[in-house]
């Protein structure tokens, strides 16, 4: 086997706002890694610390999480809720152990393909240049 | 103390203040402190309250018991009432706080807990009313600051390798949710099987994922009793990871837990000027 290792990465991302601006990246013909799995999600107050930890159990090498910008939740505040857990869930993983280089959040509005286009590329490398696999993920897990 | 703990409950009792006891008393045959229900003015000669009085009784609350319900807190014992009252478990007059001055408690009968020794807290910030004398009670020798040190100062692999070795005893016997004050939740998240999100299994992947979970669920809840770690029959350090996230969410959001009456857990609401900086930039380590 060889030693290449394509980087894995679960991407969680609000209907309203960062999916629709995925989409915008696809239909703009704008290049986007293909390590980026997305899991559409209702909002980015929807997603529950399990979402991400579980992503890493199974093998992810990166997690991205991306809502709408704050003030423009599609329900009022659900971004903003989002942000005190993602910050929690943050320092929790920091002080496991995993590196915080493996975590991305960002705020991306639907008229932003080209800005996602670039986010994800980023943070493709920023994940690759960790090298060795998530340590947290389970034994097993194809890597 | 325990002649003045018994007469306050006398007292409550006759005043009508409660109709029933959460309180610590002697077992008759082995002599063990267990926990007690008293429902009766007169049973109130069967309470004690000393350093052998290590349990959390905010874990027997239940709204079953006759209300209102006395309680004996200590001071750990108390943020943990105040903050079940803080989570709308319990109305604010469904329960009378009977605050100890409490020295700390001996789990081995020789030294003062870990938690004791550094308790910023010996009397419960929710007191109805308080029982002995507060102003001898001793300063703390060390602080959770000193405690979580040790792990703040390592590097990432060292944190992770620290951590697997630390939780490689766990059975899952979940001994640590059963005696917490604030695991009240109706179905744990690790009970649940559609789906299944933490293995019941023990193997260094589902350790880690029941103890980060339980962690977060108790970050900016935790009122540092300390209970998790007495119970564990494996003597895993799970409560360490829970100061490290207590650090973090006074530091974050200014709040610590079932100190002031009233408010909100941090999680339930938000502030506008929350930094964006909170989500990415450089951290410690």
């Amino acid at each position: 086997m060889s030693d290449h290792h394509e980087p894995r990465i679960v991407g969680f991302l609000c209907n309203w706002c960062s999916y629709a601006g995925a989409d915008l990246a696809g239909t703009s013909r704008l290049k986007v890694p293909a390590n980026l799995r997305v899991v559409r999600v209702p909002c980015s107050g929807r997603i529950n610390p399990l979402f991400i930890f579980k992503a890493l159990e199974e093998g992810a090498d990166g997690v991205m999480v991306s809502g709408c910008h704050p003030g423009d939740c599609h329900y009022i505040s659900g971004n903003r809720y989002a942000k005190r857990k993602l910050a929690v869930i943050r320092r929790l993983l920091d002080w496991v152990g995993v590196e915080p280089e493996r975590i991305h959040f960002t705020w991306l509005s639907a008229s932003e393909g080209a800005r996602y286009a670039v986010e994800v590329a980023e943070f493709v490398e920023q994940v690759r240049a960790l090298g060795r696999r998530n340590p947290m993920a389970r034994q097993g897990v194809a890597s | 103390m325990n002649q003045s703990l018994r007469e306050t409950v006398k007292n409550l009792f006759a005043k009508g203040k409660v109709k029933s006891v959460l309180g610590y008393r002697e077992h008759p045959l082995s002599q063990a402190v267990v926990a007690t229900l008293i429902t009766r003015s007169e049973d109130a000669d069967t309470l004690i309250f000393d350093d052998r009085c290590v349990q959390n009784l905010a874990r027997a609350l239940t709204r079953d018991l006759p209300l209102p319900v006395g309680i004996v807190v200590k001071g750990c014992d108390g943020r943990a009432v105040s903050m079940r009252i803080t989570e709308g478990d319990f109305a604010r007059e469904q329960v009378v706080a009977i605050a100890m001055a409490c020295a700390g408690v001996k789990a081995d009968g020789k030294t003062f807990d870990e938690r004791c020794q550094r308790c910023e807290m010996h009397v419960s910030p929710l007191a109805d009313v308080t029982v002995g004398d507060v102003s001898a009670l001793p300063k703390p020798e060390k602080t959770r600051a000193e405690t979580i040190a040790k792990i703040k100062t390592m590097p990432p692999a060292e944190r992770f390798a620290f951590w697997q070795k630390a939780f490689e005893p766990c059975t899952h016997c979940y001994a640590c949710r059963e005696v917490c004050p604030l695991c009240n939740c109706a179905v744990c998240v690790t009970d649940q099987n559609a789906p299944r999100w933490i293995e019941q299994t023990a193997k260094p992947s589902s350790n880690l994922m029941w103890h980060m979970i339980r962690a977060f669920h108790h970050a900016g809840r935790c009122v540092d009793c300390g209970e998790c770690q007495r119970a564990c029959p494996e003597g895993v350090p799970m409560h360490l990871l829970d100061l490290c996230l207590a650090e973090d969410v006074e530091e974050l959001f200014d709040f610590k837990t079932g100190v002031k009456q009233g408010g909100k857990w941090p999680f339930l609401m938000f502030d506008p000027q929350d930094p964006d900086s909170w989500l990415g930039g450089p951290h410690r380590g």
